[in-house]
């Protein structure tokens, strides 16, 4: 690759594009931009590939080159960061997503009130709602099944920011779930 | 058993792992039905999100970016690789001409020197040509890991 091998390039995308895929997706909502910022991403990598220095997985490397594009577009865009939103006060968490008013423990389980089709499209709309950093943790944790420490350093975040974010991630789409079963319910 | 309801984040981790729980987690969420009901409520999100579809890129990504990207030139000589060449030239002549030059005097201290001092100076130097052969080796090995996407 650092010969200037584009095969070897080719393959290298062809392996990485789905971790790259899953944090611009969640990161950046507009799909022109998508577009544009998935090729800055790999021109970079390209670039920037005789840096690499064996400290981490190269496809960790490639999401952390990733993720640093996608926050600069939203910096430049000037969109809510969890910096810049509520945090730090619990209460707050809730009120901010899902209303005050939850019960946190609820009596009856979810599941047995809603299908799985339901759930999955409920699911969505709550994980779309999240801001772009918790809903990319959200997926890398869960979907991806990364560790602490490999979204770290994907992120750039300490181990305690990323399972604190993750923490306040899970609990906006427990009560988001809780909120909407209570709705259909009524 | 700990009558006081668990926390979000003690939900979460005993949702998450409950093997990894203390047993007075494990022992409340067992006799409380507010509590188990919602660790399944964050058992049953987990798995939605497991369960939520990859994004992935409508367009041949790989096609556009090749297409942007030049065969980069042949790499040039950077001056510090420059001086790297120089300086190993500069050593290997000067160890070449003095084993050239005090031949004599580097077999009369061999032959005059005992078994011992030979075999230990041997066995030195194998040993440590061991080592930088291992470390290399485990530098290889950290790097083919690195680059390892399966």
């Amino acid at each position: 690759m650092l010969d200037g091998n584009l095969h070897a390039y080719t393959q290298l995308i062809r392996h990485t594009e789905r971790l790259v895929a899953q944090i611009v997706f969640k990161m950046i909502s507009n799909s022109e931009d998508r577009k544009d910022i998935a090729q800055d991403i790999y021109l970079k990598v390209h670039r920037k590939l005789p840096s690499f220095s064996f400290q981490s997985k190269l496809s960790t490397w490639v999401a952390q080159v990733s993720y640093n594009t996608c926050l600069d577009y939203l910096r430049k865009k000037k969109l809510l960061l969890p910096g810049d939103g509520p945090e730090g006060n619990e209460a707050e968490d809730d009120g901010w997503f899902a209303g005050k008013f939850l019960s946190t423990s609820p009596a009856i389980a979810v599941d047995t009130m809603i299908h799985k089709k339901e759930l999955a499209v409920i699911l969505k709309t709550a994980i779309s709602k999240l801001p772009p950093v918790y809903n990319t943790l959200i997926s890398l944790y869960h979907q991806e099944e990364m560790s602490y420490e490999e979204i770290g350093q994907i992120t750039g975040l300490p181990d305690g920011t990323v399972k604190n974010y993750l923490f306040r991630a899970r609990k906006m789409l427990k009560n988001e779930l809780l909120v909407t079963y209570k709705k259909d319910d009524l | 058993m700990n009558t006081k309801h668990l926390t979000d984040d003690e939900l979460q981790q005993y949702a998450l792992n409950s093997a990894d729980c203390d047993a007075a987690i494990a022992e409340h969420v067992h006799f409380c039905e507010d509590c188990k009901a919602a660790v399944e409520t964050y058992r049953l999100l987990f798995t939605g999100i497991g369960e939520q579809d990859v994004p992935a890129f409508d367009f041949d990504l790989s096609e556009l970016v090749v297409k942007q990207l030049q065969p980069s030139p042949k790499p040039k000589l950077l001056p510090e690789d420059f001086f790297i060449y120089l300086f190993s030239f500069v050593i290997i002549t000067i160890t070449g001409a003095m084993l050239y030059f005090f031949r004599a005097y580097l077999i009369e201290l061999f032959s005059s020197a005992g078994n011992f001092a030979v075999y230990l100076t041997v066995v030195s130097v194998v040993v440590l040509l061991i080592f930088l052969c291992i470390d290399q080796y485990k530098t290889y090995q950290q790097k083919m890991k690195a680059i390892d996407f399966y």
